[in-house]
């Protein structure tokens, strides 16, 4: 697990997309909530799942 | 503390946690880290590394967990209210005739003679939130992906039949709707949604004919209504 910089700065950007709909939850803020910040947290998650599964392999703890 | 304010003091916290934390990591290269000093926490003290891929995971998988699930809140609970519906200009024309004293489509006289305390779109629709089907959450966000998109065409028109168990949950078994022996005669056609309940009680919102941009109706159909959460409770 040597780089998360893709995974960080998408949580990023989707946790600014989030902050926006937490304060104002108009149509627009929740289509972005929806339709681009859950699948940037999810990408994000997935991806740092696969890396930490993949090192802990590599190092014969799974 | 009301439920709204509690969701925005935590959606917030975790929010900027998260941004912040999400740009430290981002920047951060895992590989040199074995040779930086170690941390310590107060009662614990922590190699760079582990302190770094501990903050990976909290940043990159718990907190934005905690983030979603907050902030979904607005997306089952807060659409129950009023003021979520007339967000969307294409509800304003049944929201504002909702309010109107002067009309008599069917959900402005539930709403003046008040027969339905609190969230009054939801008691009639009350197939979208939460406690929504799975067919009724991908409606929601057809509906949603088309109205951000701007790919409908007003006036807008149901796609589905709408289901008398909306009306039925609350006047069947009730002594002004058993009272009416016609009502008897058509229960079975009534519970299967074969036949409307408009059809004797008038439509519920503005026709379509008003709801058509140019209508004599339609400027003051669209306006921006001016009410708070509490004229609705």
């Amino acid at each position: 697990m040597n780089e998360l910089k893709w995974e960080g700065l998408s949580v990023g950007l989707a946790s600014i997309i989030s902050l926006i709909y937490v304060w104002q939850p108009g149509p627009y803020p929740m289509g972005a909530f929806t339709f681009i910040a859950q699948p940037l947290f999810l990408v994000a998650i997935v991806s740092y799942g696969w890396k930490a599964v993949k090192e802990l392999r590599k190092r014969s703890v799974l | 503390m009301s439920w709204i304010t509690l969701v925005r003091v935590i959606g917030t916290l975790t929010c900027l946690l998260t941004i912040v934390g999400g740009w430290l990591i981002a920047r951060r290269n895992f590989a040199r880290l074995s040779d930086r000093p170690a941390v310590s926490l107060g009662i614990a003290t922590l190699s760079a590394t582990a302190f770094w891929k501990l903050s990976a995971f909290a940043c990159i998988a718990v907190l934005p967990a905690a983030t979603m699930a907050v902030a979904n809140y607005h997306t089952f609970v807060g659409v129950h209210e009023v003021e979520a519906c007339s967000q969307c200009h294409v509800m304003r024309p049944m929201v504002n005739d909702l309010h109107d004293p002067n009309s008599d489509a069917l959900a402005a006289r539930h709403f003046k003679n008040g027969y339905i305390p609190t969230g009054q779109c939801y008691a009639c629709h009350s197939d979208y939130g939460f406690s929504g089907d799975m067919a009724a959450k991908m409606e929601g966000f057809r509906h949603l992906a088309r109205y951000t998109t701007r790919t409908y065409k007003e006036p807008l028109a149901a796609r589905t039949r709408f289901d008398n168990h909306q009306c039925l949950k609350c006047h069947q078994g009730k002594t002004p709707f058993e009272s009416v022996h016609v009502h008897g005669d058509v229960l079975t056609r009534l519970q299967s949604s074969n036949m409307s309940c408009l059809n004797c009680h008038g439509r519920a919102h503005p026709t379509r004919a008003d709801r058509t941009p140019g209508s004599a109706r339609y400027s003051a159909l669209v306006q921006a209504p001016s009410f708070t959460e509490a004229d609705h409770e």
